[in-house]
């Protein structure tokens, strides 16, 4: 079902462009890095206070920074797809890829648990209040995962190598 | 070039796993150090008033360690490429971004952060514009530096 999937989506017009274009790769994939700059950026910041950095931050403006960490994953999302699609019989059997893209869809529904569960308190999180231990744990993941998903990123071209 | 000589340079660049674990060591630290620095250029900038500058001064420490984290990573990666790297403009390119960048996030810290002002002075508004355009540039230069330098 895999294969079919991946077959029907191998030589799209825009895949072949992204894939014999001499400099659309460099500058999607610079465009990549400058999302995951501000992906990260937004994202850090938050969970490093709600996890106890500069406990006198308060935490609902940081959590408003929200916009900057959705304008870093369209960045992120648009070039990735244009990657995959440049060949999707290649990303779609590496597992490092694999890997990738179930560490995403983890971190969205740990993203969406705090937005539907926690980001009614963040009022409450003032100046150096600490967050509930429900929310360190929710934080903490976020960190985990998306330092999974870069280490992922990076290592799928040497995956693909061994393929 | 002795450099590439070295015991730690052959096994970066001769193993499968050497070069992509210290590439993903550059990209977490990547995306501490250009993160952060974003949310604190922005906020330098008006954005997201509310957050004290002082206090957003503490995340620096994460900041430095992103740059250690890249320093070191980097350093690795340029000692098994040393004669490609050496020689490519856009090498020259990010370190200069890099130098620039590190210069204005050291006046940042020791100034504008520590003065703690809700509106900050137009000089480090546009410190901060120019710091978010070079942490840009080394990123882009830093990408181009697999595709536009001539392999030695």
């Amino acid at each position: 079902m895999l294969q079919g999937f991946l077959e029907s989506l191998d030589g799209t017009a825009i895949g072949l462009t992204v894939k014999t274009s001499v400099w659309m790769f460099p500058v999607l994939e610079a465009l990549h890095f400058i999302g995951l700059a501000l992906l990260i950026g937004g994202i850090a910041a938050l969970d490093l206070r709600v996890l106890g950095v500069a406990k006198r931050l308060p935490i609902a403006p940081l959590h408003k920074l929200l916009p900057l960490v959705f304008v870093g994953f369209g960045i992120n999302l648009i070039t990735g797809v244009l990657f995959f699609l440049s060949d999707p019989l290649g990303y779609g059997v590496n597992p490092a890829f694999q890997f990738k893209v179930i560490f995403i869809l983890l971190a969205g529904l740990n993203a969406l648990w705090f937005e539907l569960k926690l980001s009614r308190q963040v009022e409450e999180w003032g100046p150096g209040v600490d967050a509930s231990t429900h929310a360190k744990v929710v934080c903490g993941l976020s960190l985990f995962l998306w330092a999974g998903i870069i280490t992922a990123g990076r290592l799928l071209p040497s995956f693909a190598a061994l393929l | 070039m002795m450099l590439e000589n070295l015991e730690l340079s052959q096994w970066v660049l001769g193993s499968i796993w050497g070069y992509p674990v210290f590439l993903t060591f550059h990209s977490l630290g990547l995306g501490l150090l250009v993160g952060l620095l974003v949310v604190i250029d922005l906020r330098v900038l008006g954005v997201a008033k509310p957050l004290p500058l002082s206090e957003l001064r503490k995340m620096m420490p994460y900041v430095w360690f992103g740059f250690v984290l890249n320093a070191v990573s980097g350093v690795v990666l340029f000692m098994a490429d040393a004669r490609k790297d050496y020689y490519s403009n856009s090498f020259r390119w990010k370190i200069l971004s890099i130098v620039v960048g590190l210069v204005i996030a050291v006046y940042l810290n020791n100034k504008v952060l520590r003065e703690n002002a809700e509106e900050t002075p137009p000089l480090a508004r546009l410190l901060a514009v120019v710091s978010l355009a070079s942490w840009t540039g080394a990123i882009v230069a830093g990408r181009l530096i697999a595709y536009l330098s001539s392999p030695l």
